[in-house]
C-alpha cells in the first residue's frame, strides 16, 4: 500500500458520510491539520497511531472488511479476521448452540455474546445471520449496528437504526420503538443481532437498551436479542448497573479453537501437512497466532518448539495487543511478576481484577478448565515470551 | 354409480359393520334351520328321506302295520285269544313288502321284505310291537336286525330320543346362554386389556385411542362401563368426547386436543407436509417455558417412513412440532424419530392421545410427553432471569401480596436489590387484579427517566401529553374501577426528579390525594434514598414502603421441588433441598439457577438429582454470573469503592476449618471497618459507611448478623479466591487512600 492508497480510501469513506476533517479530528483526538495531511497524501499515520486509525474507521462507520483495508493501507495488521468463505467447524456448532441457548432463555431471550480481541463482534457474523434466517425466516431477522459517533444526535442515531431495520420516517427514539413494536405484533418471533453495542454515544446507547428492554417486556418471548461485544459490553453489564436490559441478559463466550478448526485454517492457507495438536499448543488457540504458527511450520517444518515460540513472540499483532497494556510502569512491574506463573487467578464470568480483565479481553490470557476448577492462564508460551521481550524493550527505553 | 343415496349410505354404513351384520344373520339362519329341521323331524317322526320310492314303500308298510294292529285287536276282542298265525286276522297285500309274525301273545313282529333295495338298509329288518290290553295301546321298538334309525317312526325310537320341541328350544337356549357366559367370562378373564383394567383401572386412560369404541362396547357387555370410568377417574363427558375423537375431522381433532390444555388453536397454512398443521398458543398456566407450539395431524394413509422423511426435512423455526399420529402403524417410527432430543418434534401416539383426552389433568400429560421427547432445557420450568411471567413459576410472597390485594388501593414503594423479585411481585399483583371488579391495574416499565413520555407511548398519545391527561385516559379505560399504576424501574426517573425538583412526583402525589389514581413505584437505591435519606423528597410518606428481601424458606423449598416433580424429577435426599436453599440465602433466582443447572446435567432418562449435581451447579458459571454485578450499586463511584472494600473485607474472613464454600462467614462490624479505613489514613464519613452497609443490605449482598454484617448469600463467598481478595482489597484501599490524600491536599 502507498500513501495515495490510504488517502484515497480515507477521502472516499469521509465523502460517503459527509464527514469533515474537523469532525474526524475531534473524534479521534488528532489535530485537523494532521487529518488534512492524511487526506492530501502529505503524511501517513505513524506506527503508534493504530488506535487512532481504528477510531477513525469506527467514526466513519466502516465495515470489518473496510476497517481491515484502511489499516492495511497504513501497514497495520487487520483488526478483524478475514471474511471466511468456509466457516470453522467449531463456529458452526457454536452458532447452533447460541441459537438454541436463546430459546432456553424465554420469556426473555436476551443473550450477550462476549468475545475476546481478534475474534470479531460477532464472530462468523454471516453464518450467524444465515442460521437465524433459516430458523426465524428471512423477514424476521434484523441486524442492528448502532452508529459509532460519540456526538450523534438522537434523530440521526435512531434514523440510522431504522434504516437498518427497513423502517421509514423515524426521527426519534419513540418513533423507532413504535415501529419496532409494530413489527413485533406479527406474532412471529423476531431475531435481532446487535453488534458493537457498547460503542457510540453512551446516552443514546442507554436509550436503545431501554427500548429493547421495554419491547422484550411488552412482547414477551417475541424479541430474540443477541448482543455482541467485548470488554466494554461486559463492563456495561457487570459494572453499569442501570441497564436493565443487560441485567436480565445471559452471557455466552465464543468457543476456543479446536483441531478441526486448525485443519480448516491450514486448508485456507494451502498447507497440507500439519500437526494440529502442536499448533494449538504453541498458539494457545489464539485466532491470529494459530495461522501464524501454521505458516511458520509450513515454511520450515524442522523448527523446534523453542524456535517457534520465539518467532511467534515477535508476531506484530501480539505486540499490538500487549504494548498498550504495558505502557504504564506500575502495570509493567505487576505483569512482570506474573509472567512466570502458570495460573493467574480463578476464572470467573467477570474478573474483579482490572489488570487481569484487560489482559483477558486483549486475548492474552484465557480461562481453562481443570479438575480443580476454571483458571486463568497465559494463552501460550509465546505470549509470555512476548511480554518479557516487550517489558525489556520498554525498560531499556525508559 | 354415484347416486346420492349411495353416497349417503356409504357415509352412514361402514363395510366392517355391514359384514358383521351379515355374519350374524347367516349364523342365525344356520342355527335356526338346524333347530327347525330337528323339530319338524320330531313332529313327523321321519328322519331324512333317502329317496322318494323307498319313502313311498315305507309309507305303505307303516299303513299296513297300522291296519294289522287294528285287525289283531279286533280279532282278540272277538275271540279273547291272541292268534298264533297272522293269517287268522290279516290278509297280506300282494305287493309283498311286509312280513308279519306273532311270536308270542300280544306281540306282533313286522319284517321289511326283500322288495326294498339293499342300499336302503331296510331289507330283512324287523320291528316289534306289543299290545297292552289294559290300556289298549301299542308299544313299538326296533328288533333284530333293526330298521335304520332314519326310517323309524317317532313312537318306535328309544325313549331318550323323544325330545319335545319345547325341550329342543330350551336346550338351544341353554347352550346359547352358556356360550354367552363362557364368551363374556373368557373376555373378562382372558382378554389381557380387560383383565389389566380390572387390576389397574387407570390403565383405561392409556389405551390406543382407536380402540376406545371397542372397549366401550366390551365394558357395556360386562356392565362395567360406569364403574370402570369411576375407578379410572374419567368424566363421562370426557369419555364421550374421546369416543367421538376417532371419527372427527382434522379441525375438530385439533380443537379437542387444544381445548384440553387450554391452548388457542388456529390453522397454519403453507406447510409442505401431507396433512394439516395448526398453530397453538399455549396458556401461561402451563408450568413450562413454552408459549407456542405447532400441532401436525398427518393425512390418512401416509406411510411412517414418508412421514419421518417429511419431518426430517422440515424447518419449524424455533417451534416445537407435536405430531398426533393417525393410526398405530406409524407410532413406532414417529416415536423413534421424536425420541431424538436433538430435534423439536414430539410424537403424540395413539395412547398419548387417549390419555390427553381422558386424564383429569391434561396439562400434566402434555408436560410428561414434552419432558420425555425434548431436551429438558428447551422447556425447563425454571425462569432464571427477569420478572416471572408464568403463574406456575411464581412462589411465595403471599403476605406481601395480601398486603396489597386485600386492601383498598393505596400507594406503595417497593424497594429491593436487582433480581430479588420486584418485577415478579408486580406482575403477580397485575395478574391477581386482572378482571377485578373494582380495581384496574396497569403495569408500566420505565426505560429511562421519562415517565410521562413512556406512559404516553403506552397509551398511544403524543409524548408531551401531561401526566394528568394520561391518568384521565387510564381512568376512562378503567370505567368505574379505581386505577392502580405499577411503575417499575423508577431509579433513573427518581434520580432525574431529584435533580429537577420533583415536579412529576408532585403530580403523582396530587393525583393520588385526589383519589384519581394510586401508584406502586419499584426501584432500588434511588428510590431508597428518596424515601429514607432525602428529606426534601415529596415521596416521603407518599406510600407504604415494602422492602423486598429473601423469599420465604417454604416457598424456596417449593420452588426447588415442585417444578421438578412435574417433570418426574426429584432430589435424591430431602436434605439436599435444604442445603440448596440455605446456600442460596433464600434468593429465588439463585434457587432457580441451581435447579436449572441440575436439570441440564441430567442424562436422558435420569430422574434423580444427587449431591454431585448440586455441587457442580454451585460451581457453575451461571451461578457465578448471577452473583457478579454487585460492584456498582450506586451511581457515585466513591460509594461503590466503599461497597467493594466492605465486600472484600468480609470475603477475607476465613471460613471455619472443614466448612464448604457455601459456609457462613464471620460478621464485619461498622467499627471494624472504620478502624481499617483510619489505619490507612482514609477519611470517610461514618454516614457514607453506614450508607454503604445499607445499600449492600438492600441489595441483599450482606445482612445483619449480631453486631456486624455477613454475606446474605453463603454462596457469595465462592467468587473470591483467598490470595486474590487480599490483592483486591489492598488495591481498593490504596486507591481510596490516594483519593483521600488528594482531597485533603486540595482542601488545604
Amino acid at each position: 500500500m502507498t500513501v495515495s492508497d490510504f488517502s484515497s480510501l480515507l477521502n472516499r469513506h469521509m465523502r460517503r458520510i459527509r464527514a469533515s476533517a474537523a469532525g474526524v479530528a475531534s473524534e479521534i483526538g488528532m489535530s485537523r491539520e494532521a487529518v488534512n495531511n492524511w487526506r492530501n497524501g502529505d503524511s501517513m499515520p505513524s506506527r503508534k497511531h493504530r488506535d487512532r486509525v481504528l477510531a477513525c474507521a469506527a467514526y466513519l462507520r466502516l465495515s470489518e472488511l473496510e476497517t481491515n483495508e484502511l489499516l492495511a493501507a497504513v501497514g497495520f495488521e487487520p483488526e478483524f479476521p478475514a471474511e471466511h468463505v468456509q466457516e470453522l467447524p467449531a463456529a458452526s456448532a457454536a452458532v447452533g448452540s447460541i441459537m438454541d441457548r436463546l430459546q432456553q432463555l424465554r420469556p426473555y431471550p436476551i443473550l450477550m455474546l462476549l468475545t475476546q480481541a481478534h475474534l470479531g463482534q460477532p464472530p462468523e457474523r454471516a453464518a450467524m445471520l444465515a442460521e437465524a434466517q433459516q430458523r426465524y425466516g428471512v423477514d424476521n431477522v434484523l441486524h442492528l449496528q448502532p452508529p459509532f459517533s460519540l456526538h450523534a444526535d438522537a434523530a440521526g442515531y435512531f434514523s440510522a437504526l431504522a434504516l437498518q431495520c427497513g423502517f421509514a420516517e423515524v426521527a426519534s427514539d419513540y418513533a423507532f420503538e413504535a415501529a419496532l413494536s409494530l413489527r413485533l405484533q406479527s406474532g412471529r418471533p423476531l431475531f435481532c443481532l446487535v453488534s458493537r453495542f457498547e460503542q457510540g454515544d453512551p446516552v443514546l446507547r442507554d436509550v436503545l437498551a431501554g427500548i429493547l428492554r421495554s419491547l422484550s417486556e411488552m412482547h414477551s418471548g417475541q424479541l430474540h436479542l443477541l448482543i455482541c461485544g467485548g470488554s466494554a459490553l461486559a463492563d456495561l453489564k457487570y459494572q453499569g448497573g442501570d441497564l436493565s436490559l443487560l441485567n436480565i441478559a445471559a452471557s455466552e463466550s465464543w468457543p476456543e479453537l479446536a483441531a478441526a478448526d486448525v485443519a480448516v485454517l491450514a486448508d485456507r492457507l494451502g498447507i497440507a501437512t500439519f500437526d494440529a495438536a502442536r499448533i494449538l499448543r504453541l498458539s494457545g488457540g489464539h485466532p491470529l497466532l494459530a495461522p501464524a504458527a501454521l505458516a511458520l511450520l509450513a515454511e520450515a517444518p524442522a523448527r523446534s518448539d523453542a524456535e517457534l515460540i520465539q518467532a511467534l513472540a515477535t508476531h506484530a499483532p501480539l505486540w499490538q495487543s500487549f504494548l498498550p497494556v504495558l505502557s504504564d510502569p506500575a502495570v509493567r512491574s505487576a505483569i512482570a511478576e506474573r509472567l512466570g506463573q502458570d495460573r493467574l487467578a480463578v476464572a470467573q464470568p467477570y474478573l474483579l481484577d482490572p489488570l487481569l480483565r484487560r489482559l483477558f479481553w486483549a486475548n492474552l490470557v484465557v480461562a481453562r478448565r481443570h479438575p480443580d476448577g476454571n483458571w486463568l492462564e497465559w494463552r501460550c508460551a509465546a505470549v509470555q515470551r512476548a511480554g518479557t521481550l516487550i517489558i525489556a524493550e520498554l525498560d531499556i527505553g525508559a | 354409480m354415484n347416486a346420492p343415496w349411495l353416497a349417503r349410505l356409504r357415509g352412514q354404513v361402514s363395510w366392517r359393520r355391514l359384514l358383521r351384520v351379515l355374519a350374524i344373520l347367516a349364523g342365525v339362519y344356520v342355527i335356526g334351520v338346524l333347530i327347525l329341521r330337528l323339530w319338524i323331524a320330531n313332529l313327523t317322526g321321519f328322519g331324512p328321506m333317502q329317496d322318494h320310492e323307498t319313502a313311498a314303500m315305507m309309507g305303505i308298510n307303516w299303513s299296513e302295520i297300522a291296519r294289522a294292529q287294528s285287525d289283531v285287536v279286533e280279532h282278540f276282542e272277538q275271540h279273547r285269544s291272541w292268534p298264533e298265525n297272522p293269517r287268522a286276522f290279516y290278509r297280506l297285500d300282494d305287493n309283498g313288502l311286509l312280513r308279519i309274525e306273532t311270536p308270542e301273545p300280544f306281540v306282533l313282529r313286522f319284517g321289511m321284505s326283500r322288495g326294498f333295495a339293499p342300499e336302503t338298509g331296510l331289507r330283512d329288518t324287523w320291528i316289534r310291537t306289543r299290545f297292552d290290553p289294559a290300556t289298549g295301546r301299542w308299544d313299538c321298538q326296533n328288533d333284530t336286525p333293526p330298521l335304520p334309525r332314519a326310517w323309524l317312526r317317532g313312537d318306535c325310537l328309544p325313549p331318550t330320543q323323544h325330545w319335545s320341541p319345547i325341550e329342543w328350544l330350551l336346550f338351544a337356549l341353554t347352550v346359547a346362554v352358556a356360550a354367552l357366559i363362557l364368551l363374556l367370562g373368557g373376555l373378562a378373564l382372558l382378554d389381557p386389556r380387560l383383565a389389566g383394567l380390572r387390576k389397574q383401572p387407570r390403565r383405561l386412560r392409556r389405551q390406543p385411542i382407536s380402540e376406545l369404541p371397542r372397549l366401550h362396547r366390551q365394558l357395556g357387555w360386562l356392565r362395567r362401563r360406569q364403574s370402570s370410568l369411576a375407578a379410572a377417574e374419567i368424566a363421562e363427558s370426557d369419555w364421550r368426547e374421546a369416543l367421538s375423537y376417532a371419527q372427527a375431522d382434522d379441525d375438530a381433532r385439533a380443537q379437542m386436543l387444544a381445548l384440553r390444555v387450554a391452548a388457542r388453536s388456529r390453522r397454519s397454512p403453507g406447510w409442505s407436509l401431507p396433512g394439516q398443521v395448526y398453530e397453538w398458543k399455549l396458556p401461561p398456566t402451563l408450568p413450562l417455558a413454552l408459549d407456542r407450539a405447532l400441532l401436525y395431524l398427518p393425512a390418512a394413509g401416509t406411510a411412517a417412513r414418508d412421514l419421518v422423511r417429511h419431518l426430517q426435512s422440515l424447518q419449524t423455526g424455533q417451534d416445537v412440532l407435536i405430531v398426533a399420529t393417525r393410526d398405530a402403524a406409524t407410532d413406532a417410527a414417529l416415536l423413534a424419530y421424536a425420541s431424538d432430543t436433538a430435534n423439536l418434534c414430539v410424537c403424540l401416539d395413539q395412547i398419548a392421545q387417549c390419555e390427553w383426552l381422558l386424564h383429569p389433568s391434561p396439562q400434566d400429560v402434555l408436560v410428561a410427553v414434552l419432558a420425555r421427547q425434548l431436551r429438558i432445557t428447551r422447556i425447563s420450568p425454571y425462569q432464571t432471569r427477569g420478572g416471572i411471567t408464568r403463574p406456575a413459576a411464581f412462589f411465595g410472597r403471599e403476605q406481601l401480596l395480601a398486603r396489597v390485594l386485600n386492601r383498598e388501593p393505596g400507594n406503595y414503594l417497593l424497594v429491593g436489590g436487582r433480581q430479588l423479585g420486584k418485577t415478579s411481585l408486580m406482575k403477580a399483583i397485575e395478574r391477581r387484579f386482572a378482571e377485578h371488579p373494582r380495581v384496574y391495574c396497569h403495569y408500566l416499565s420505565l426505560r429511562d427517566h421519562r415517565l410521562g413520555a413512556r406512559l404516553a407511548a403506552e397509551l398511544d398519545q403524543p409524548a408531551d401529553t401531561p401526566i394528568e391527561a394520561l391518568v384521565a385516559l387510564l381512568a376512562a379505560r378503567a370505567g368505574q374501577r379505581r386505577v392502580l399504576l405499577l411503575i417499575d424501574e423508577t431509579d433513573l426517573f427518581l434520580r432525574e426528579e431529584s435533580r429537577t425538583g420533583y415536579a412529576q412526583l408532585a403530580s403523582l402525589r396530587s393525583l393520588s390525594e385526589e383519589g384519581r389514581c394510586h401508584f406502586m413505584l419499584a426501584g432500588f437505591w434511588d428510590l431508597y434514598q428518596a424515601t429514607a435519606i432525602d428529606y426534601a423528597s415529596p415521596i416521603r410518606n407518599f406510600g407504604e414502603v415494602i422492602t423486598l428481601g429473601a423469599l420465604e424458606a417454604d416457598a424456596c423449598t417449593a420452588l426447588a421441588t415442585e417444578p421438578l416433580a412435574r417433570l418426574g424429577i426429584k432430589f435424591v435426599q430431602p436434605e439436599l433441598v435444604q442445603r440448596l436453599v440455605q446456600a442460596c440465602g433464600q434468593r429465588a433466582n439463585l434457587v432457580a439457577i441451581l435447579c436449572q443447572h441440575g436439570l441440564e446435567q441430567l442424562e436422558r432418562g435420569e430422574r434423580l438429582l444427587t449431591e454431585a449435581h448440586l455441587d457442580k451447579a454451585m460451581d457453575s458459571d451461571a451461578l457465578l454470573d448471577a452473583l457478579a454485578g454487585w460492584a456498582r450499586l450506586s451511581p457515585d463511584p466513591a460509594d461503590c469503592a466503599i461497597d467493594r472494600i466492605i465486600v472484600y473485607r468480609i470475603a477475607q474472613t476465613p471460613a471455619a476449618p472443614g466448612e464448604t464454600a457455601d459456609a457462613v462467614q464471620a460478621a464485619l462490624t461498622l467499627v471494624e471497618l472504620m478502624q481499617l479505613l483510619s489505619s490507612r489514613q482514609i477519611a470517610v464519613a461514618a454516614e457514607a459507611v453506614r450508607g454503604a452497609f445499607a445499600r449492600l443490605q438492600l441489595a441483599y449482598v450482606v445482612q445483619r448478623r449480631g453486631e456486624g454484617y455477613a454475606f446474605a448469600v453463603p454462596l457469595f463467598a465462592a467468587q473470591f479466591h483467598a490470595q486474590e481478595v487480599d490483592a483486591l482489597l489492598e488495591r481498593e484501599l490504596a486507591a481510596l487512600s490516594a483519593a483521600s490524600a488528594s482531597a485533603q491536599t486540595g482542601g488545604v
